[in-house]
């Protein structure tokens, strides 16, 4: 309902950026499904969002092909590249795994930074228009809306299933989850595609958005804004990206406006989430919730009793 | 008796050192055998390697007369073979409930399952088994605020989840007061009666090897030097002498 209503509301700069935060959970997502759910530690997000956005971009550019198609394309390609680097990435564990994931991001980024027949290079590629009313910030919010809005439900139906909970088995103990008759390697590829696919959707519709694709979309620098939208919304819950993508998109778009060190907030904001809730926002917001449930099942059984709510009892009955 | 699992000349060296030496062992079905010796005598090794999480220098293991050697642990499993570890394993931000039912979901072949969700799925299964293990009021605690005699428990109840054929017991009892001890004792009694069975397991405590075990292999520096019923076991004069040293076996 709420993001129904900012379509309406928002003017033409601030539609643009909900559109990203919508986009960038995504994003989030990617990291956090591997992070938090898995228990993989990747700094190679990007690699799959800037595949995915050129993808789209030179197909759409360089072939001429039509926009749904681009779009399937840029999703593929990106997919399909995680698949190839996740098959060695996940025979890696623990800080080799993550390192791994560095050197595949940033061959990426070389490889789009260098090639300039077929990507144009550090240039990128600009004017790439959605075609119609798409171009029309309010509509291209909605798309943005649908889109996300479906994947979101695909992750909630895939962090309750069997197979989610696998992920969770593996990241509290892969020994224990190999010895249950669990496939490691193939739920961990299988995880990594997932994500693979999620930050490629990222990737591909991000473009329409800013209307460029830049090689810097695959490098390292790229894949720490998912690692920091999903650590500051809480990688291990089902909101966590999303949270996360909102208020980071959003600080970034107003902090910007008035100061050039917007990194050193950013990077405040981060050392804070770290310090005080490592559970990010999503966590804290649970944590109250179980908190608050906890004192009106308290209180329930109090006036169960027949104690009454005279407001010492109460207070008393909370140490916390 | 059927012979379940079998060890052939299984060797297993480090660097120079021989932690399991051409073992020849066999399992009888519906059996609770206990593998004995002293600290460092090869017998973890001796599980690692039947359940594929080491790979054996030279020979082989075989299951139900099937080579299971070098296959990986996940397929020993789905096989039948079921373990629990010295040091507990266990999944500490989950609770019981998913643990156990996580083994059972594996078991039906539904962990790669997407679609359905799974906390519906084989609840009254998963109830069961914690039931059995008495962690049925402990269903919703997350595993690692668990008491240390829980965790073996719950680590117990997630290897049965597996419905294995055959069960390694890596020292069930390790660090256990005196009461949690005899509770499991009770518990592996139980098992093997009503669900038969077939028990491998290493334990220290020789009262709760001669109370459960119907039949003991005796490793010592990585060899078998004895094995047969808790009485033959108990009179060998090797076995004296690895557990006493031969001065005391050569004075008695």
């Amino acid at each position: 309902m709420t993001s129904v209503s900012a379509g309406l509301l928002l003017g033409e700069f601030w539609i643009g950026v909900a559109t990203e935060a919508l986009i960038m959970t995504l994003f989030a997502m990617s990291f956090s499904l591997l992070y938090g759910h898995t228990g993989l530690l990747s700094f190679g997000q990007a690699a799959y969002f800037g595949v995915g956005a050129y993808g789209f971009a030179v197909s759409l550019v360089r072939f001429e092909l039509p926009f749904l198609l681009c779009i399937v394309i840029g999703i593929v390609a990106g997919t399909l590249w995680s698949f190839i680097t996740g098959y060695i990435c996940v025979r890696l564990s623990g800080i080799y795994f993550a390192i791994m994931t560095v050197v595949v991001s940033q061959s990426t980024f070389y490889v789009l930074f260098q090639w300039y027949g077929f990507t144009g290079g550090d240039d990128g590629i600009q004017g790439l228009f959605p075609p119609g009313i798409l171009a029309h910030a309010r509509v291209y919010y909605y798309l943005a809306l649908i889109v996300v809005s479906a994947v979101l439900l695909g992750y909630w139906k895939l962090l309750r299933s069997p197979f989610g909970l696998s992920l969770r088995c593996i990241r509290e103990n892969m020994l224990r989850t190999q010895f249950v008759g669990i496939d490691v390697q193939r739920h961990r590829l299988k995880a990594f595609v997932i994500a693979g696919f999620f930050a490629s959707i990222a990737g591909v519709f991000y473009v329409p958005l800013t209307r460029t694709v830049v090689p810097q979309m695959a490098n390292w620098h790229s894949s720490g804004n998912a690692v920091f939208m999903g650590i500051l919304g809480g990688p291990s819950q089902f909101s966590g990206p999303l949270m996360g993508a909102i208020v980071w998109v959003f600080l970034d778009a107003f902090v910007t406006g008035f100061t050039e060190h917007w990194p050193l907030i950013i990077g405040s904001i981060i050392f804070m989430t770290v310090f005080f809730m490592p559970g990010g926002l999503s966590g804290l917001l649970s944590a109250s919730i179980i908190r608050v449930a906890r004192k009106k099942k308290r209180r329930d059984s109090k006036i169960a009793k027949g104690k009454g709510l005279n407001g010492r009892d109460i207070a008393d009955a909370e140490p916390d | 008796m059927a012979e379940i699992l079998r060890t052939q000349s299984l060797t297993k060296l480090f660097g120079g050192v021989a932690a399991v030496l051409s073992v020849d062992l066999t399992v009888n079905k519906g059996t609770t055998h206990a593998v004995i010796g002293p600290n460092g005598a090869g017998k973890s090794t001796l599980f690692n390697l039947i359940t594929s999480y080491l790979k054996p220098t030279s020979g082989g293991v075989f299951f139900k007369g099937e080579e299971i050697t070098n296959q990986p642990p996940h397929k020993i499993c789905r096989m039948g073979i079921a373990r629990s570890f010295q040091l507990t394993n266990i999944y500490p931000k989950l609770t019981s409930f998913e643990s156990v039912q996580m083994s059972l979901l594996s078991l039906k072949g539904l962990a790669t399952n997407v679609f359905k969700s799974s906390s519906s799925l084989l609840r009254k299964e998963t109830e069961n088994v914690l039931e059995m293990v008495g962690l049925a009021d402990k269903k919703d605690s997350l595993a690692d605020v668990l008491s240390h005699g829980d965790k073996k428990r719950l680590e117990l109840a997630i290897t049965l989840g597996n419905k294995p054929e055959l069960l390694l017991m890596d020292e069930p009892t390790a660090g256990m007061g005196r009461d949690e001890t005899w509770v499991i004792v009770d518990l592996i009694q139980r098992l093997r009666k009503k669900e038969g069975l077939t028990i491998l397991f290493t334990e220290h405590d020789m009262d709760v090897v001669f109370e459960i075990a119907d039949r003991i292999s005796v490793l010592h520096q990585g060899i078998v030097i004895c094995e047969g019923t808790p009485q033959q076991v108990q009179q060998d004069d090797r076995v004296r002498a690895c557990y006493l040293g031969s001065a005391a076996y050569s004075t008695s």
